[in-house]
């Protein structure tokens, strides 16, 4: 098929980039660590930087894991490749009330690129003791650890909740946000509103998809009080298909005959395939309780989608550390997500599914299907902070896939209907500098 | 008459050797920097807050890294280890909201970078204290 064909090609043309993109990025984060010294000892500047060296074997014979959407994919061995990055951040603080600052992130990706690379870049201007505007490139802040995923020195598990984070594939965007800090009470109110767009590609072994979202809008708002925190987030986008394989999979319904597809069929089903315009929205709350050695937290998110390949769903984790001796901490953990939609089947009689139309019926019903999510995981975990600025992790998640919900992972061919159990080992060292 | 001498004696040197674990925070004589209260030096060292009472922005002064004052004043202050503590410091860092507070190698140095800035702040043992700084908190 068509869509075959030009899958092969552009993963035989972006492996040859990907190498030259990664090759200028080391340089560019190799000439700012040579000049890391001079920045130092300027008042304005400072150089600062973290990095997680990451162990994980995850996955099986039919399931290859990965972090993130934006990677392709290992499966059932050893590897460093999913779980390990660098990051650099230089700071500008030109007087009390203007910084800047721009942050760089290496890891893998099945596309590099700087414009990729850059998680954020921004300009930031105090208005007052209170509030604050920023310009440019910013995280995505849809939940608690939003702003510093990536950071595994600042948490106690190997990554974020994978059921909760993994799902939104936006991470930054590119606008402006007002934020808003003051007392009220005995505790602090901390409120955002946001605005901008962010272009977003999910990997997955039929195609890439590549997307826009345009405009996203959102507000969160939370209150600290003593131990604990608490936070709300409310957030819409729209979608903007840029390319998009289920264009190539309508246009090919769209010259397949009313005889063979019936017209009113044909047109529900370009309808589910329709990704632009689309309105997705999130509306989640989180709680974090940290008094001593004791952190209790927990998240919630309903994800409102309109857009049909990319259904509908709700997810939530808990999880509970405990600092057990001066430098190590244990923790354990349950998350959660499941797609919320009915399973699409493709509107076509059983005739026209079983006849020679049926490969194409197929290639639409995966496609339609293949984000679907149902997956909960148990997971226990080990943090021993070395020094004051790396810590050694060690987890282990128990993860059951259930039927229509194997989204989450790479894989080849089919695997829609796929259900079962597997494990993740990682073992990590993060650190800061 | 002696034995009492020798109690008081005995109670004082207590008292004095007990002081020397004293951490005070400490900021500059002319500033008017009121006295803070628990929970306000808590937002400022936990950089939730970036202005002192009077709304200016605050120069906040820290220990180094892996020294005792530094383990001291955390624990007392939030009960956290220095890795606990230079984690959120780490976060507030990389996530551009707050940049951590300067680190300075000894008392003299902290009493130095206070009494040349109306906004600095920063911590002490009680019995390093001179004239030359007000205690803003004390830990009871």
């Amino acid at each position: 098929m068509d869509i075959v064909l030009q899958r092969d090609l552009r993963r035989m043309y972006c492996a040859g980039s990907r190498a030259r993109c990664f090759f200028v990025l080391i340089s560019c984060i190799g000439f700012l660590a040579i000049c890391r010294p001079a920045i130092a000892e300027s008042d304005i500047f400072s150089f600062s930087g973290f990095g997680t060296i990451g162990l994980t074997k995850g996955g099986n014979e039919q399931l290859s894991y990965r972090d993130s959407f934006d990677q392709q994919g290992e499966s059932d061995s050893w590897q460093f490749k999913t779980g390990s990055l660098l990051g650099l951040q230089l700071d500008a603080h030109f007087n009390d009330k203007l910084h800047a600052a721009v942050q760089v992130i290496a890891k893998d990706r099945e596309q590099q690129s700087l414009d990729q690379s850059i998680s954020w870049a921004f300009l930031q201007y105090s208005l007052n003791d209170q509030l604050s505007l920023r310009v440019g490139r910013m995280a995505l802040d849809l939940y608690n650890l939003s702003e510093y995923r990536d950071l595994g020195f600042s948490y106690l598990w190997v990554r974020p909740p994978t059921e909760f984070y993994m799902p939104i594939p936006v991470h930054n965007f590119d606008g402006f946000d007002l934020r808003y800090q003051g007392r009220y009470g005995h505790g602090i109110v901390d409120a955002k509103f946001f605005v901008g767009s962010s272009k977003v590609r999910v990997v997955s072994n039929v195609t890439n998809f590549d997307f826009e979202i345009r405009p996203v809008v959102g507000l969160n708002m939370s209150y600290t009080k003593g131990f604990w925190k608490s936070r709300f987030t409310l957030s819409t986008s729209e979608t903007k298909a840029l390319d998009n394989p289920l264009n190539d999979i309508a246009n090919v319904i769209r010259t397949i005959p009313v005889e063979l597809w019936p017209e009113e069929e044909q047109q529900e089903t370009l309808k589910l395939l329709e990704a632009d315009g689309k309105r997705i929205s999130y509306f989640s709350i989180g709680t974090v309780y940290d008094p001593g050695s004791w952190l209790v937290q927990g998240e919630l998110v309903r994800v409102y989608s309109k857009y049909d390949a990319a259904p509908s769903n709700i997810s939530y984790y808990v999880s509970a550390g405990k600092r057990v001796t001066n430098s190590v901490s244990l923790h354990a953990g349950f998350s959660r997500v499941k797609s919320t939609d009915s399973f699409h089947h493709v509107p076509v009689s059983q005739e026209v599914a079983s006849g020679p139309l049926a490969p194409l019926i197929d290639i639409t019903g995966f496609a339609l299907n293949s984000s679907r999510l149902n997956q909960q995981s148990i997971s226990l975990g080990l943090r021993w902070d070395l020094t004051t600025r790396a810590a050694m992790k060690a987890q282990w998640d128990h993860i059951k896939v259930n039927k229509h919900g194997v989204g989450l992972w790479s894989y080849a061919g089919n695997m829609t209907d796929y259900e079962g159990e597997l494990d993740t080992f990682t073992i990590t060292l993060d650190f800061v500098f | 008459m002696r034995r009492i001498a020798k109690f008081f004696t005995i109670v004082i040197c207590v008292f004095a050797f007990k002081a020397n674990a004293e951490i005070v925070v400490v900021a500059n004589v002319e500033s008017d920097t009121p006295m803070l209260s628990r929970n306000e030096l808590v937002d400022l060292y936990m950089g939730r807050f970036r202005t002192l009472p009077n709304k200016k922005p605050v120069a906040l002064f820290d220990h180094n890294d892996g020294s005792a004052m530094r383990e001291s004043f955390y624990r007392q202050l939030i009960d956290k280890s220095e890795a606990q503590v230079n984690a959120f410091w780490a976060r507030l860092l990389f996530t551009g909201r707050a940049k951590p507070p300067e680190k300075l190698d000894n008392a003299i140095k902290v009493v130095e970078a206070v009494t040349n800035d109306n906004q600095a702040i920063g911590y002490i043992n009680a019995s390093e204290l001179d004239g030359s700084v007000k205690v803003i908190f004390r830990f009871e």
